[in-house]
């Protein structure tokens, strides 16, 4: 499952990269023109570099956008802050040993303050943790699976706000913020993906699809029976997240009753005389 | 009120040290990519230089 893509608008962050390799286009442009080979080549790959690194600060900087629009999404962009990093660093490397003609330490010194450099600009917000992996699913797999079903919660919401005040409109509102509640449990217990997949995978689904068609419709002044028979969804709906919450609140009770057990056995043994 | 328990504080800290960060990683992204850049291209400059100091000579 992959989240929707929100629209998170344009940012100017990684421009500096863009920049900052300037000089290198006309070097390169006047090594073309009877330079070595070697300088050339290097000229090349240092400005490649440089909008590789650029490249994924922006595509970091855009999903960090993202998943601050949503509560659930969590992009794991560790790996592009390195990309970003060791690209600018390279290309750092090359430029001053190959193009500058400095000694090889000279080049790594430059390479490692170019890291930290860029590190420290845009490495420092992408450090927020994933959930940790549960039940067979992937730590991406809950985020991603999270993420879509808010997406679609937060569709069903534009839907009641839309409604005009009765019941309908309560028992929406009521299942919106069940589903919520489940999502943060989720997000707290991961091991509860499993066991809510029915719900995230097909009922909510199909209930945020029937709303879609029931407000169109509604729009244009369909049948008032078809009220009754989404509400009845609505119910039904609500009363699988209910059962989800009450397997969820046995399964607490049992575990409590079992490590309550072990314990007054431990003690029984070690306060026997 | 201690530091410790005051959110507003500490959300000002981690703002702080944010911006400080931020700030440090750019003046060092501009010094040490823009003086590699820099005399990158004054190096070439020079090189193409007297390459066509050469040629002049030559001919």
């Amino acid at each position: 499952m992959r989240a929707g893509r929100a629209n998170v608008g344009w940012s100017v962050r990684g421009f500096l990269l863009y920049a900052l390799a300037l000089p290198l286009l006309p070097a390169l442009l006047l090594e073309l023109d009877g330079g070595g080979v070697l300088t050339t080549a290097a000229l090349a790959i240092a400005i490649a570099l440089f909008v590789v690194a650029a490249l994924s600060v922006r595509h970091g900087t855009r999903r960090q956008r993202e998943r601050a629009m949503s509560r659930f999404h969590r992009s794991n962009t560790h790996s592009l802050t390195w990309v970003g990093c060791a690209a600018v660093a390279a290309a750092c490397v090359i430029t001053q040993w190959l193009v500058n003609d400095r000694s090889v330490a000279f080049a790594l010194a430059f390479g490692a303050g170019g890291f930290l450099a860029t590190y420290l600009s845009y490495g420092s917000m992408w450090l927020r943790s994933l959930p940790e992996p549960a039940d067979g699913y992937s730590s991406d797999e809950i985020v991603d699976a999270l993420a879509t079903a808010e997406q679609k919660v937060h569709d069903l919401q534009k839907v009641y706000v839309r409604l005009p005040h009765g019941e309908l409109r309560r028992r929406l509102k009521d299942l919106v913020n069940k589903s919520f509640d489940l999502l943060h449990t989720i997000e707290q217990e991961p091991h509860m993906l499993r066991r809510s997949r029915k719900y995230l995978n097909v009922f909510l689904p199909g209930v945020h699809k029937v709303a879609g068609t029931y407000l169109a419709s509604r729009d244009q002044g369909a049948d008032p029976a078809f009220d009754e028979r989404f509400k009845s969804i609505l119910e039904k709906t609500s009363r699988a997240i209910d059962e989800q919450t009450t397997q969820r609140g046995n399964q607490i009770a049992f575990d409590l009753d079992v490590q309550m057990a072990v314990l007054r056995q431990q003690l029984d043994e070690e306060l026997r005389p | 009120m201690p530091t410790e328990s005051n959110p507003t504080a500490l959300r000002a800290g981690r703002l702080a040290r944010k911006i400080w960060r931020r700030a440090a990683g750019f003046v060092l992204l501009c010094i040490v990519v823009g003086m590699t850049t820099c005399s990158a291209l004054d190096h070439v400059r020079d090189n193409a230089l007297s390459r066509a100091q050469a040629e002049g000579e030559r001919s």
